[in-house]
């Protein structure tokens, strides 16, 4: 019998640099490797590179010694400096973990932009996988403002 | 450009086994028959490769218009129980929406539970969750008739 566990978060930062800054931070797979990673401990590797619409990247995620999980994004829509949406697919060494629909939007606010992350999340394995999902992207964020600063 | 964001779930029931609800969903000769729009539109499966990472392309809308097009993926297939598709619609250069979608079959008494989710990004405001349930509750509908005449003969 089918087991699914749909979930949905918003989250929402504002960072002190222009749009153009961020929409980089958040496309470009060398700063995504950087800040990416939930903590020193793990890391976040990508395969290639592939931003475009209808482009595929697949990178491997995890404790550093040990990239257990792998990450399939689909890009479904780019506009430069206002918003990403993108597909993705997590699966762990025991098999698909979870599908989600992410989307980045990008607003100015003064002399910052502000971001709201707006993800729909479907678990193959429970709640963990929307949790972790969250965990994950919340601590990104966090880091991200190390990469821009926040306000 | 905006973004809207929005999930719903509809649940029927239909008087037939996982196997055959799955086989409806699975079968792009059999999608063409249900899953076609309303009378005075066309719609046709231009590519169809059903398995984990497969492509989906369609077409579809009002004979002599410009179509929309629809291109699906299959992020999972478990055979009778559940099929998780991430499709995005668009009409020429035009975003429309993208989502994700998970049909599961659940096998009751009366006999197939078909539980559908579908989370959607809409842009633009050129569709929104409200109007896009009734797109798919209408699909819904057109499967229950389309199972009707074997319900019948097996009766």
């Amino acid at each position: 019998m089918s087991t699914l566990t749909h979930g949905a978060f918003n989250l929402e930062r504002t960072y002190r640099a222009s749009p153009e800054r961020v929409f980089k931070a958040l496309s470009d797979t060398e700063s995504r490797s950087r800040w990416g990673a939930p903590s020193a401990d793990e890391a976040l590797v990508f395969d290639n590179s592939d931003f475009r619409v209808g482009g595929l990247e697949i990178s491997h995620c995890g404790p550093k010694d040990n990239l257990m999980f792998r990450v399939e994004a689909h890009y479904l829509a780019i506009e430069p400096q206002k918003f990403i949406v993108f597909s993705e697919n997590v699966s762990g060494p025991g098999g698909a973990l979870s599908s989600s629909l992410i989307s980045f939007a990008l607003s100015p606010v003064g002399e910052g932009t502000r971001l709201e992350v707006s993800a729909q999340i479907v678990s193959y394995v429970g709640d963990e996988m929307v949790r972790g999902n969250l965990n994950g992207l919340t601590t990104a964020l966090r880091n991200l403002q190390g990469e821009l600063g926040e306000i | 450009m905006s973004v809207t964001h929005g999930t719903f779930t509809l649940e029927r029931t239909y008087p037939v086994s996982p196997e055959r609800v799955f086989s409806a969903w699975s079968d792009p000769k059999q999608i063409e028959i249900w899953a076609a729009p309303s009378d005075g539109w066309v719609f046709e499966n231009e590519t169809f490769d059903f398995t984990i990472g497969g492509t989906d392309l369609s077409r579809f809308g009002p004979k002599g218009e410009e179509p929309f097009v629809s291109l699906a993926r299959f992020d999972d297939i478990v055979p009778n129980s559940r099929i998780v598709t991430a499709y995005s619609i668009a009409k020429g250069t035009t975003r429309i929406s993208s989502s994700v979608t998970t049909v599961e079959l659940i096998p009751d008494e009366r006999g197939t539970v078909l539980r559908l989710t579908e989370q959607g990004a809409y842009f633009d405001g050129h569709d929104n969750p409200q109007t896009r349930r009734g797109g798919v509750l209408y699909q819904l509908d057109q499967l229950e008739a389309y199972f009707a005449p074997e319900v019948a003969d097996a009766k």
